[in-house]
């Protein structure tokens, strides 16, 4: 059940084509804490008075999903990694590895 | 005065902190679901590691955000932001903006369902109201 999301999340650089959006699983947590953890997340950051305000709901949204994707990606890869390293475990050596390459890709 | 700044920079020092820890035990969760369905277990570093990225990454993504709303001259960040930030890889951008119409399309049919039922809840009050005059009438 758990297969499709993390796989799909997990390729969506290496297929051109063929990246399907997973259905509604990986309903966890940025969902449950969801909008008002995104929500004051970006609001520590924000320099600008006058935006101070204002991020639309279905900005939100999308932010909590482009962050579940980012939290997803680096495990997906850092798993691909350790399996390439015949690895027990993902360690941040594995992590570091994968590091480069995901910063460039957000 | 010191103080008081000192005081301050505390008080946001601890809700950053907080936050932090919202961010970590969420990326918890996430990772354990892929470390289930990938059979491979992530070390305690590995998680805290990834939830540091996280919280830097958010960073760089509000001021991001916060730029292409001025650029755009709006006060309100939307999607359209969003989406500008997922620009860097192809698959990503298609994915981000697939979910964005996604949403909007919730949305809407969200309102929609809204809006019947309050106009529904109208009519009856209004029926009930007629059927009312009309007793009295009699």
């Amino acid at each position: 059940m758990l297969g499709p999301a993390t796989r799909c999340c997990g390729t969506f650089t290496s297929r051109a084509s063929g990246f399907h959006p997973p259905a509604a699983l990986l309903v966890t947590c940025w969902t449950a804490l969801g909008e008002e953890l995104v929500s004051r997340l970006l609001h520590v950051h924000f320099k600008d008075d006058k935006t101070k305000g204002a991020v639309s709901g279905d900005a939100l949204q999308l932010m909590a999903e482009l962050l579940k994707i980012f939290v997803v990606e680096a495990a997906v890869r850092g798993v691909r990694q350790a399996q390439a390293e015949d690895a027990i475990l993902v360690d941040v050596d594995q992590l570091e590895k994968v590091l480069p390459q995901l910063l460039l890709d957000f | 005065m010191e103080e008081e700044a000192e005081a301050e920079e505390q008080q946001r020092f601890s809700y950053q902190q907080r936050l932090k820890a919202a961010v970590h035990y969420t990326v918890g969760c996430l990772c354990e679901e892929v470390a289930l369905d990938k059979e491979m277990q992530f070390s305690k570093q590995t998680i805290a590691a990834i939830s540091e990225l996280t919280f830097r990454q958010c960073e760089n993504f509000a001021k991001d955000l916060e730029m292409f709303a001025r650029h755009a001259r709006r006060t309100t960040i939307n999607t359209e932001d969003v989406k500008l930030l997922a620009r860097r890889s192809n698959s990503l951008l298609k994915y981000i903006t697939d979910k964005s119409e996604e949403i909007a399309q919730t949305n809407l049919e969200r309102k929609a369902r809204k809006k019947k039922k309050s106009e529904n809840g109208n009519h009856n009050s209004r029926e009930l109201a007629e059927a009312g005059v009309v007793e009295s009438e009699k």
